[in-house]
């Protein structure tokens, strides 16, 4: 026997196997809702609400389902199609046969419940339009299997419905509360692809029927069957990105080198001028005057180009070495500053013969705390 | 038909300032680690018009500071405007040391008032070093 998992929505608990008829009385007393959800057992089928459930749909149409074919409300699709028949002159309405499950039962033959085969082909037996899928519950608490001539799908015991709590285990004592469709008879019920379980549909019309309906339950289906949709939890780099530029265009423009302005100038020989003098090297002051404009500065600051002096000041400095140098060709410097001048007059000295790109040469003055005599100097070419 | 019902929610139009405090935050961080105080220096090196730029990073820096009393000898430093006391042995090792790390320039920050003879004889010093440039510390003169 076909037996059923039903989920309930508000304790998010699954009960498993249970028969229909269980189901339904479950519903009828309250202990499910018809929010709750319900597929076959055993498989993975969709989940479906039960007020869309058909099988319950079935019931819950009953109480106002008339026998005779008058006592109808038709479906909207249905009496459409039965209006274009009718338009036609009524010679399709043979074939536009909506019938209700036949039950199956043991103890009572179906026919009981059913009108005749023969009288089926003329009615036309439709289920009733709710107007609202609502309260189910209401719906089947109203009438009883007895007021409809719709057969419903029986389950033996209904006088005394089971338990809820107490759903069969077995199977085989159920089969007589199976929802049994005949091949022969034809419901109005709409047939979900999805659900291999449903009753199958032999009538044309229901099928017509059925089509719209299908695709909203499909539909329906598709949209109560999942949780809520899956949010995208993406980290925003954006103002990681920003942190980030910002950091690399401020260490651009503050990342200056600092630079320390120096003059290049010629190494001083590390030889002592006396020992220099021992090994042959010195020159006398007239033979380096014969290749550098001679610049001397004696402790007061006061200079001298080639023995002629010259203010101390850059302007003066720098023609005059400029002239000599055109006057006398030779294209380097040699500074003999006293050893007690102070450093900014060697400097002036240097910078005034790089504005006029002099090479530079430096004689060692000798230190006074030697106290000897002064050795012939010895200059450093740069 | 049944539709997934369409929730439209109210855009929050405010400004996030995280971001921006963030960034602010980690300026004020690196400025904070990154700055140095820079005070006075004790050596005034004399003014020149011409030069080239040496970076400290890549010299060896000596001071000479001026004397405290007129005759008494200078002041000579290992570094820049600051360091140890050294003679001239202590200057000439640390060169060698500064060409064994790839610092083959030698900058000379000697005071302006520092006799000529004082400077000639540090820089005699270090040109013992083979392999380094020598550099007197100027800076930029007013035009």
């Amino acid at each position: 026997m076909a037996t059923w998992d039903v989920f309930h929505t508000q304790t998010l608990e699954i009960e498993r196997s249970i028969p229909l008829e269980s189901v339904r009385e479950a519903l009828i007393q309250g202990r499910l809702s018809e929010e709750d959800l319900i597929r076959p057992a055993r498989t993975s089928d969709a989940w479906v609400r039960l007020m869309d459930f058909p099988p319950l749909l079935n019931v819950k149409a009953s109480p106002k389902v008339q026998a005779s074919s008058q006592a109808t409300p038709t479906p909207p699709s249905l009496a459409r199609e039965r209006q274009k028949e009718e338009e036609k002159g009524g010679e399709g309405q043979e074939e536009s046969v909506v019938a209700l499950p036949v039950l199956e039962r043991d103890d009572e033959p179906a026919e009981d419940s059913f009108p005749p085969e023969e009288n089926q082909e003329e009615s036309v037996v439709a289920l009733p339009v709710l107007e609202e899928k609502g309260n189910l519950r209401d719906v089947l608490d109203v009438g009883g299997p007895d007021d409809s001539a719709v057969a419903l799908p029986a389950t033996g015991e209904e006088d005394e419905p089971p338990d809820f709590a107490d759903w069969p285990d077995d199977e085989d004592d159920d089969e007589a509360s199976q929802v049994a469709l005949p091949a022969t008879s034809a419901t109005a019920l709409p047939r979900n692809e999805h659900q291999d379980w449903l009753p199958e549909l032999t009538s044309s019309g229901a099928n017509d029927w059925g089509k719209e309906e299908e695709e909203d339950e499909s539909i329906a289906g598709f949209t109560l069957a999942r949780g809520s949709a899956e949010t995208v939890e993406e980290l925003d780099l954006a103002a990681m990105v920003d942190v980030a530029f910002q950091l690399v265009l401020f260490f651009l423009v503050t990342a200056t080198t600092v630079l320390y302005k120096s003059l290049e100038v010629p190494k001083p020989n590390p030889e002592s001028p006396a020992s220099a003098a021992t090994q042959g090297r010195s020159r006398s002051l007239e033979e380096l005057q014969q290749d550098f404009i001679l610049v001397e500065i004696d402790p007061a600051g006061t200079m001298k180009i080639d023995q002629t002096p010259v203010g101390a000041n850059m302007a003066e400095l720098v023609g005059r070495l400029r002239d000599t140098r055109e006057k006398t060709g030779r294209k380097a410097m040699l500074l003999s500053a006293d050893f007690a001048t102070p450093h900014r007059n060697a400097v002036l000295a240097y910078d005034a013969a790089n504005e006029i790109g002099l090479e530079i040469a430096i004689a060692r003055p000798r230190d006074p705390a030697l106290g000897a005599p002064p050795p012939p100097r010895k200059a450093a070419q740069g | 038909m049944l539709l997934r019902r369409q929730v439209s929610e109210e855009r929050d139009e405010h400004i996030d300032m995280t971001p921006m405090v963030d960034v602010v935050f980690q300026l004020m961080t690196f400025m904070l680690f990154s700055v140095q105080m820079v005070s006075e220096e004790d050596v005034k090196v004399p003014y020149a018009h011409h030069g080239v730029g040496v970076e400290e990073s890549a010299a060896t820096f000596l001071t000479l500071l001026k004397p405290s009393a007129p005759g008494a000898e200078p002041k000579l430093l290992i570094g820049n405007g600051k360091g140890d006391v050294a003679n001239l042995d202590g200057a000439r090792d640390a060169v060698t040391e500064g060409v064994r790390e790839g610092r083959r320039k030698v900058v000379l920050q000697a005071d302006g008032e520092v006799p000529h003879g004082e400077v000639l004889r540090v820089a005699g010093a270090v040109s013992e070093v083979e392999g380094i440039t020598l550099h007197i510390g100027v800076q930029e003169a007013d035009n």
